[in-house]
C-alpha cells in the first residue's frame, strides 16, 4: 500500500480488494478476511477498513451474512470491472484530455501509439 | 476489584515481591553470612592455629558485638530502602500502577521491614553462631541462655526486674527507632537512610543537651526526670513514649505514603 | 472516559499546565503528539494518578485516579516509556502479575510474544531494551484493560517490530477499550489512530478524530503560489497541508499535521472547535 498517495486509505482499501476480485484471487461467493484481519494485515485502524467495506456493499462487491463474515458477491467481478470502466471515463480519461492539450498532442498521434502496442 | 483491604491480595503482592527480589535477598543474606563468618574466624585464629579457647575468653563476645553493630546498620538501612521501589526510575511507574491498595502495599513494607528482614538476620545469624560455635569451640548462644536460665532464680528480684524491664525498653526503643526510620524512608527522595540518622542524632544531641543543661541547673524537676529514668513510673513511660511514637511515625509514613509522586 | 477540568500542574515551583481541559472518548486509539519535553509524558501521569493536580478535576473511568484504588488500577494500565523488569521469565511474571487484571489472557500472551518473536524461557531482567519493550507491550495488551496507555511505545523497536506492533495494535483496536499511544515518531502510527491530541507550550493544539481532519484539511502537492498552513519541499514537489476546498479526502500525513498546528495555533482551535 502506498500511502504518500493522495486517495483517502479507505478508497485505497477499496482499491485493494477490487484488485483481488478482479484478479480471481478473492473468488466469488467466498468468505473474505475480517475487518479486523484484514486491518492486522494492512495494519491500520480497523474504522477504515469498516469504511471500505460499507464502500463495498454499497457498491454490491462484497456482501456482510450476519454472524459469519463478508463474502464476495456473485457478479463481483463483473461489477468490479464495471465500477473500473467508471473510473477510468470519470477520472483517467479527463486526466488524458488535459495532458494532450496541455502538451499540444493530437488525436491521432495517440491512435498510432494504440495502434503500435495492440499490435506488438 | 474491590478497594478494601484484601488479604488475599496482599498474599498475591507478597508473592509477586519476593519472585522478583528472590535473587537479591539471597545475596544480601548471603552477604551478611560471609561476614558474620568473617568476624568469627579473625578474631579467633589462634583456634585454627591449635590453641582452644578459654573457657572465658571475650573473643566470642566481641565478634557477637561486631556482628550486632553491624546488623544494626544493615537492619536500618533496609529499612530505608522500603519504599526505593516506589521511586527510582525503572519501577516506580509498575510498582504505584499495581492493582493492590495503597493499605496492601504499606503493610507490605513496613511488616518486611521491621519484622521480617529483623527476625530472619536473628534466625540466620543464631544458625551461624551454633555452627562457627561447633568449630572453634565455645558456648553458642543457646547453650549461654540455657545457662543464664539456669541461674535465672538465684539473681535477686530488683535484679531480675531491671533486666526485663531492660530487655523490653530495649525492644520498645528498638520499634521507634526503626518506624522512625520508616518515616525517613518514605519522606526523603534521595539518601533517607543518612538524612534519618542525620536528624536522629541531631535530635539525640538535643536532647542530651537539655538533660545537661537541666542537670547543671540543677531544678527538681531534672532530679526528678533523673530518678524517673529508673523507677517504675519511669519505665511505664519509657515505654508508653516509645509506643505512642511509633505510632506516629507509622501514622505519618502512611499519610505521605499515599501522596508519593512519580516524578521519573 | 477521560476528562480534564481546569487543570494546573507544575513540577516544584514551575507551571506546566494552567486551566487545561482535555476529554477522551471511549474506544478510540488516541495518538498523543509533541515535541521532547512538551509535557506527553505528564499528561499521561496526571491520567493515571502517578501525579497530583494543583487544581482542577481530572477523571478517568468515572473515578479520580489520585485515590489510585485498586478497582481503578485494575481497568488501566500504564506502560512507560523507561521501565526495569524483575528477574524472572516471562511465564513467571504472567503467573505473578496476571492475577492483578481481571481480563487477563494467558493465551493472548503466548501469542503475542509469539507475533513479536519474544523468547518465552528468557530472563526479562537481561533482555535487550528492544526485547524488554515487546515483552511488556505483549503483557499490557494481554491485561485487556479498558484504558490501555503507553509512551513512546516504538522506541527502541527495529523496523520488522514496528510492523509487528501496528499489526497487534489493529488487532487490540475495541469499542470498548480506549488506547493511548504518546509518541514524537509520529510516522510509526500513521494509518492506526482515530483520533490525534497535539501538545505543544503546555496546550492542547488539536483534540479532533482522523475523519473531522480529514474533510477539513487537504494534504497534498502544492504549486509555488499556492496558500498553504505548512508546507515542504520534497523530491515530489511541495509537499503540504491547507484547509480543504473539496468534500474529498486524503490520507493524513501526521508530521505536516503536526508541524502546521504548531505554526497555526489559533486557527487550528478554530477549525476543530467543539
Amino acid at each position: 500500500m502506498d500511502f504518500k498517495n493522495e486517495k483517502p486509505i479507505y478508497q485505497q482499501i477499496v482499491d485493494y480488494v477490487c484488485e483481488r476480485i478482479a484478479a480471481g484471487q478473492w473468488a466469488e461467493e467466498e468468505r473474505i478476511p475480517s475487518v479486523r484481519d484484514l486491518a492486522t494485515q494492512l495494519q491500520v485502524n480497523p474504522n477504515t477498513v469498516m469504511r471500505a467495506y460499507e464502500r463495498l456493499q454499497m457498491s454490491e462487491v462484497i456482501a456482510n451474512t450476519r454472524g459469519v463474515g463478508y463474502f464476495v458477491s456473485a457478479g463481483a467481478k463483473q461489477q468490479v470491472t464495471a465500477l473500473k470502466r467508471a473510473a477510468f471515463f470519470e477520472t483517467a480519461l479527463p486526466e488524458l484530455f488535459t495532458a494532450m492539450q496541455t502538451l499540444g498532442i493530437s488525436w491521432d498521434e495517440v491512435e498510432t501509439c494504440y495502434r503500435r502496442q495492440r499490435g506488438e | 476489584m474491590e478497594d478494601k483491604f484484601s488479604w488475599k491480595r496482599f498474599g498475591l503482592f507478597a508473592r509477586a515481591e519476593w519472585t522478583g527480589q528472590r535473587r537479591a535477598w539471597l545475596l544480601k543474606f548471603g552477604g551478611l553470612a560471609l561476614f558474620s563468618s568473617l568476624v568469627y574466624l579473625l578474631l579467633n585464629m589462634r583456634v585454627l592455629l591449635g590453641n582452644p579457647l578459654e573457657t572465658y575468653s571475650s573473643e566470642p563476645y566481641i565478634a557477637r558485638f561486631l556482628i550486632l553493630c553491624a546488623v544494626g546498620v544493615v537492619v536500618f538501612l533496609n529499612i530505608s530502602w522500603s519504599f526505593k521501589s516506589y521511586r527510582a526510575r525503572g519501577s516506580a511507574v509498575m510498582q504505584t500502577m499495581l492493582p493492590a491498595s495503597k493499605s496492601e502495599k504499606f503493610l507490605y513494607a513496613t511488616l518486611m521491614g521491621i519484622v521480617v528482614v529483623p527476625v530472619a538476620i536473628v534466625v540466620v545469624l543464631s544458625l551461624l553462631d551454633v555452627i562457627w560455635a561447633a568449630i572453634l569451640g565455645f558456648d553458642n548462644v543457646f547453650t549461654l541462655a540455657a545457662k543464664l536460665w539456669d541461674e535465672w532464680a538465684s539473681i535477686i528480684p530488683e535484679d531480675k526486674q531491671m533486666a526485663v524491664r531492660t530487655g523490653i525498653m530495649f525492644v520498645s526503643g528498638s520499634l521507634s527507632s526503626m518506624t522512625f526510620f520508616l518515616l525517613g524512608a518514605v519522606l526523603f527522595r534521595r539518601h533517607p537512610f543518612l538524612l534519618t540518622l542525620l536528624i536522629s542524632y541531631g535530635a539525640y544531641v538535643v536532647g542530651v543537651a537539655i538533660l545537661q543543661i537541666g542537670w547543671l541547673v540543677g531544678t527538681l524537676w531534672m532530679e526528678n526526670v533523673m530518678l524517673g529514668m529508673t523507677n517504675t513510673t519511669g519505665f511505664w513511660i519509657n515505654i508508653s513514649l516509645s509506643v505512642v511514637s511509633s505510632c506516629l511515625w507509622v501514622y505519618l509514613a502512611w499519610r505521605h505514603f499515599r501522596k508519593l509522586s512519580v516524578v521519573q | 472516559m477521560i476528562k480534564f477540568e481546569q487543570v494546573a500542574f507544575g513540577y516544584r515551583s514551575g507551571r506546566l499546565f494552567d486551566g487545561l481541559d482535555l476529554d477522551l472518548r471511549q474506544g478510540a486509539i488516541y495518538g498523543l503528539l509533541g515535541k521532547n519535553g512538551a509535557g506527553k509524558s505528564t499528561l499521561l501521569k496526571l491520567m493515571t494518578g502517578l501525579l497530583f493536580p494543583r487544581s482542577g478535576e481530572i477523571t478517568v473511568l468515572g473515578r479520580v485516579p489520585q485515590r489510585r484504588e485498586p478497582g481503578f488500577l485494575s481497568q488501566v494500565f500504564f506502560l512507560p516509556e523507561e521501565f526495569d523488569l524483575p528477574r524472572m521469565t516471562m511465564a513467571q511474571y504472567a503467573r505473578v502479575y496476571g492475577c492483578f487484571y481481571p481480563n487477563f489472557s494467558q493465551e493472548q500472551l503466548t501469542a503475542l510474544l509469539a507475533e513479536f518473536e519474544v523468547p518465552v524461557a528468557q530472563n526479562l531482567h537481561q533482555m535487550s531494551f528492544g526485547q524488554k519493550k515487546k515483552a511488556a507491550i505483549a503483557f499490557a495488551i494481554a491485561c485487556n484493560t479498558p484504558l490501555l496507555l503507553m509512551d513512546e511505545p516504538t522506541n527502541g523497536l527495529d523496523i520488522p517490530s514496528k510492523g509487528a506492533f501496528r499489526r497487534i495494535i489493529a488487532a487490540a483496536a475495541d469499542s470498548g477499550r480506549t488506547i493511548v499511544i504518546s509518541t514524537h515518531q509520529v510516522r510509526d502510527l500513521d494509518q492506526l489512530i482515530d483520533a490525534v491530541v497535539v501538545l505543544d507550550s503546555s496546550e492542547i493544539l488539536l483534540n479532533a478524530t482522523t475523519r473531522e481532519v480529514a474533510q477539513r484539511l487537504q494534504f497534498t502537492h502544492l504549486n509555488e503560489t499556492d496558500e498553504a498552513l505548512y508546507a515542504e519541499q520534497t523530491i515530489h514537489g511541495r509537499w503540504g497541508v491547507r484547509l480543504n476546498p473539496t468534500a474529498e479526502e486524503s490520507p493524513i500525513d501526521m508530521e505536516l499535521l503536526f508541524n502546521a498546528a504548531l505554526a497555526n495555533r489559533q486557527t487550528f482551535k478554530n477549525l476543530f472547535n467543539r
